[in-house]
């Protein structure tokens, strides 16, 4: 698979990939690329390319993850991608998927039961990411910084920081209500909106199981070194 | 994970044999062994689904009996030196004699690995797994699923993991979901901010 380079034309990645462009878009680059390569829009948008590429590289292929890489830049770069997924979430991928299930739900018979319940099962899925967002939001990512930006602050005071189990659940039920949709349900609702739900579905999956990686693997063992040099 | 076929069977005219067939009808991968000890060597956790064809004289073999435990999803096949074989046994799924033919071999075989995708029923739960599954959805725990079914844990444990196999689908809030819309239960037996 291609690895992404700087002097690449940004507009070769989205052609080569186009579930790039919300990750392209959280780092705040706007389209209208021109033949601009990916080094030229970095510095102009005042990013570190070296992290950007990592990013866009990992995104793109699951196998490219370049922890070592990865590891050698600031947590504080990285809390910073992590709150502009998070917003991306909470702003657009889980009101997308929440009225694309609502619309389902509403084109399905009276008296059916099965979109109700699967559109109860959505909300309640919906409230552990938020609550688990919201703990990282507050919580853990304010220790994280105060640990780098004035480590004296915050003495003796070790966050347990794992969230591999949490992760772990959140993969599995989004993986169910694919499942549930696909093989599970009676096609009596309109068809179109159920494709396009499971294709939001799926981009969001590819999505959070990104962003996952990059906590469990590249953010919480930074931490953990950093506490440990304490 | 894949499925395979495992052949255990001390004559190598019956190896051999075995193997020519399943190879000439099925693409499926094919492992043969001269002595039941030999089984010990397969890295079972890559095998989801096996069909194990041994010589009826293992009958019992602890070996064989520990292979049925530990395998998702396992056919064993009795191999009979008689030209017809009657027998049913406990102990094998199904008994091939001498003068079973080479299409009933690979359909029997094809039919388990689910090479005939038109027979799609392996979705299908027990009625027991429908009784566990029953359980789970209502919010009750492995102890107390195995003391209203008369059951032991590890065999309640053991049936919701082959639920979740068949299904697809591992969360509660999924399962419950999914027995909402098969009407094992109803709606209204769940609390819903409890249970969804």
């Amino acid at each position: 698979m291609k690895e992404f380079r700087k002097d690449d034309r940004m507009a070769s990645l989205i052609s080569a990939n186009h579930y790039l462009l919300p990750v392209i878009h959280r780092f705040g680059i706007r389209l209208g690329f021109k033949n601009k390569t990916v080094a030229e829009l970095c510095a102009k948008y005042k990013i570190n390319s070296d992290f950007f590429i990592a990013i866009v590289n990992s995104f793109h292929n699951p196998n490219y993850f370049p922890e070592e890489k990865l590891l050698s830049f600031s947590p504080l770069l990285i809390i910073d991608y992590l709150k502009k997924t998070h917003r991306y979430f909470v702003r657009y991928s889980l009101p997308g998927i929440e009225k694309r299930l609502h619309q389902l739900q509403l084109s399905s018979p009276e008296g059916s039961h099965e979109m109700l319940s699967i559109e109860n099962f959505y909300l309640e899925y919906k409230k552990k990411l938020l609550a688990h967002i919201a703990d990282e939001e507050e919580r853990v990512f304010p220790y994280i910084v105060g640990l780098i930006s004035s480590p004296e602050s915050i003495e003796n005071k070790k966050l347990h920081l794992s969230f591999e189990e949490e992760h772990h659940n959140v993969d599995l039920e989004i993986d169910d209500l694919k499942n549930l949709l696909i093989k599970y349900t009676n096609p009596v609702y309109d068809e179109l909106i159920c494709n396009e739900l499971l294709i939001e579905i799926f981009r969001f999956e590819k999505d959070i199981i990104d962003h996952a990686r990059i906590e469990d693997n590249i953010l919480i063992p930074q931490v953990n070194q950093i506490q440990n040099q304490r | 994970m894949a499925g395979a076929v495992i052949i255990v069977h001390p004559s190598d005219i019956v190896r051999t044999g075995i193997e020519a067939i399943l190879k000439n009808n099925i693409s499926v991968e094919v492992l043969c062994f001269s002595t039941p000890e030999e089984l010990n060597q397969v890295e079972r956790s890559f095998y989801s689904e096996l069909v194990l064809i041994l010589s009826c004289s293992y009958n019992n073999h602890e070996t064989v009996t520990n292979f049925r435990a530990q395998t998702q999803r396992i056919l064993i096949v009795g191999i009979s030196a008689k030209e017809k074989s009657n027998t049913t046994h406990d102990f094998f799924d199904t008994v091939f004699s001498l003068c079973t033919t080479k299409e009933e071999i690979a359909t029997k075989v094809k039919q388990f690995l689910n090479f005939d995708k038109a027979n799609d029923a392996d979705d299908e739960l027990s009625l027991r797994e429908k009784e566990v599954l029953r359980l789970i959805a209502l919010g009750h725990t492995n102890k107390s699923i195995a003391d209203s079914l008369f059951i032991s844990t590890h065999t309640v444990i053991s049936h919701r993991k082959n639920i979740t196999d068949k299904l697809g689908i591992k969360s509660i809030p999924g399962l419950t979901v999914y027995a909402i819309i098969q009407k094992i239960i109803s709606q209204s037996d769940i609390v819903k901010d409890k249970l969804i």
